[in-house]
């Protein structure tokens, strides 16, 4: 299926030939994807596929058998995990369960990155940022709370709120909405679109969900059989006749499928 | 016959693996204590954790057991008129075997699994990812705090059993079993030397080495899942119970020389 990821010198990542194997299955082989700067790229795909895997090689969590991956002049496969330190500051990345941290309160755990890299900020300021960060997220006062404390939804949104305080130029979302009901998935996809515009940030979120998609969306990338199947514009993905993409859109099985 | 040969292998194999795995945490530990700042919060937390917390189950475990050694010693040595030996008895087993082998068992059940539960849970929850993706080094943040707050603990922790069980000791021989107290107490002190005391306190500080490598690799390299978490947990003990006592043997025998 024709695609529109050539590379333009916008490009705020650049992956070429991406390839990973996994013990014994091999997840990605070739996946090239260029990601514009400032834009929202959606990449769907089955489970298991290697979408949140795709996510990691961007924050260098993990590194590719082979191939390349840019951060604008930076090739991630070849910098030490110091090195990637520059890097991961201006990225900020929501985990599918929120990955807060169990020690910390809310309000300790939205500071975190100010502290660890906030060059001598002080407390008061730490504290305004956070109670900010954590109105912007719909969830005032919970500064004191703990996250065992929280429901799903709450602990993803305090999550969003940690990995958005530092305003990073790169935002990665793995399954924002999985696991909550409509109307909370709603309120974190219009939070998604609402950070991306006023940080002017660049977001690549990985869903199933493909309300979310065509939602928080400018670009929709198929992630299949371990390489892009498409990359375009939502209603042109979404409304493929392409019969992968049309099945996978539209929630249709056939036998290939079959579990029992 | 050749199957047994190859399982032999394999257990051979995931040993050295397991070996080469701490190695390469310990440099990494090395690597970070000299690269970063030391984070003193989390360090005092450690040393809450690791040592205040223990205190209770050290006293315990060393009253009790040295109440129970001189008990026996006296019992013993009463036939042969040699009841005022059970002082210097107790003493120098308390400082050279009871009290850093029961001390690091019981930081290893109490610390060790602890540590490696909470490792292991950190990283199926993705919160170890989570640390990396915010620019933090897992290792300097979790591993090197706990690391220095267990060696800076067990030494002290050792000498507090050994003080405990050479007073209990004391209290069972003199009070219960009627041993002269002059008599136990002097020969107490003109045959236990610094050494013992010394060989004792090294030992802790090695045996914490064993504690918290064990312990943090096990979590770090744990599988997935709830059973992966329990494995870890149940292997951190059982290996650093079994890593302590073989090193025990040896550690003997090269104090006994050097010091």
């Amino acid at each position: 299926m024709a695609t529109s990821s050539n590379s333009s010198p916008t490009d705020l990542i650049r992956m070429t030939g991406v390839e990973k194997r996994l013990g014994r299955q091999k997840i990605l082989r070739g996946v090239d994807l260029n990601i514009r700067e400032g834009e929202n790229m959606v990449i769907i795909g089955r489970s298991g596929g290697g979408k949140s895997v795709l996510l990691k090689h961007i924050l260098g969590l993990m590194r590719p058998d082979a191939g390349q991956i840019w951060f604008r002049d930076k090739d991630l496969a070849q910098l030490s995990e110091e090195a990637m330190v520059p890097l991961r500051k201006e990225t900020g990345m929501l985990f599918q369960n929120g990955a807060l941290f169990d020690s910390l309160t809310v309000g300790e755990n939205v500071a975190f990155p100010l502290r660890e890299h906030g060059d001598n900020l002080d407390e008061k300021h730490i504290q305004s940022e956070v109670s900010r960060a954590l109105k912007i997220v719909d969830l005032p006062n919970q500064e004191q709370k703990w996250p065992s404390e929280l429901s799903g939804g709450m602990r993803k949104r305090v999550a969003l709120a940690r990995a958005a305080i530092a305003k990073p130029a790169l935002m990665l979302y793995d399954e924002p909405t999985s696991g909550l009901d409509p109307v909370v998935a709603d309120s974190i996809n219009k939070l998604m679109v609402r950070l991306g515009a006023e940080l002017n940030m660049t977001s690549v979120i990985v869903t199933h969900d493909m309300i979310s998609a065509r939602e928080v969306g400018d670009r929709i990338a198929m992630l299949y059989e371990g390489r892009i199947y498409c990359v375009d514009v939502p209603d042109v993905v979404l409304g493929s006749q392409d019969p992968v993409v049309k099945r996978f859109v539209n929630g249709i099985s056939d036998a290939s499928d079959a579990i029992f | 016959m050749i199957r047994y040969a190859q399982q032999l292998g394999f257990r051979f194999m995931g040993m050295l693996k397991v070996a080469g795995q701490i190695v390469f945490l310990l440099q990494d530990i090395v690597r970070c204590l000299f690269r970063y700042r030391i984070r003193g919060a989390l360090l005092i937390r450690q040393i809450d954790f690791i040592g205040a917390k223990s205190v209770p189950v050290i006293i315990i475990t060393g009253g009790f057991i040295g109440a129970v050694f001189a008990a026996q010693c006296e019992f013993q040595f009463r036939a042969l008129g040699m009841s005022s030996a059970v002082g210097p008895v107790v003493a120098i087993a308390m400082c050279r075997e009871l009290g850093p082998v029961l001390c690091a068992l019981m930081i290893a059940g109490r610390v060790g699994s602890a540590m490696a539960a909470e490792l292991a849970t950190m990283k199926i929850t993705e919160q170890i990812d989570a640390l990396r993706a915010l620019a933090v080094y897992p290792t300097e943040y979790l591993i090197v705090p706990r690391f220095l707050a267990t060696l800076i603990t067990l030494p002290i922790l050792v000498g507090l059993a050994i003080l405990c069980g050479i007073g209990a000791g004391y209290y069972v021989a003199v009070h219960v079993l009627n041993v002269p107290g002059v008599y136990y107490w002097n020969n107490t002190v003109k045959y236990t030397h610094d050494r013992d005391i010394w060989i004792g306190l090294v030992k802790g500080f090695f045996f914490g080495l064993i504690i918290i490598l064990v312990g943090c690799n096990k979590g770090l390299t744990s599988a997935q899942g709830a059973e992966g978490v329990g494995l870890a947990t149940t292997e951190a003990v059982v290996d650093a119970f079994i890593i302590v006592l073989i090193a025990n043997f040896f550690f003997t025998f090269l104090l006994n020389s050097i010091l």
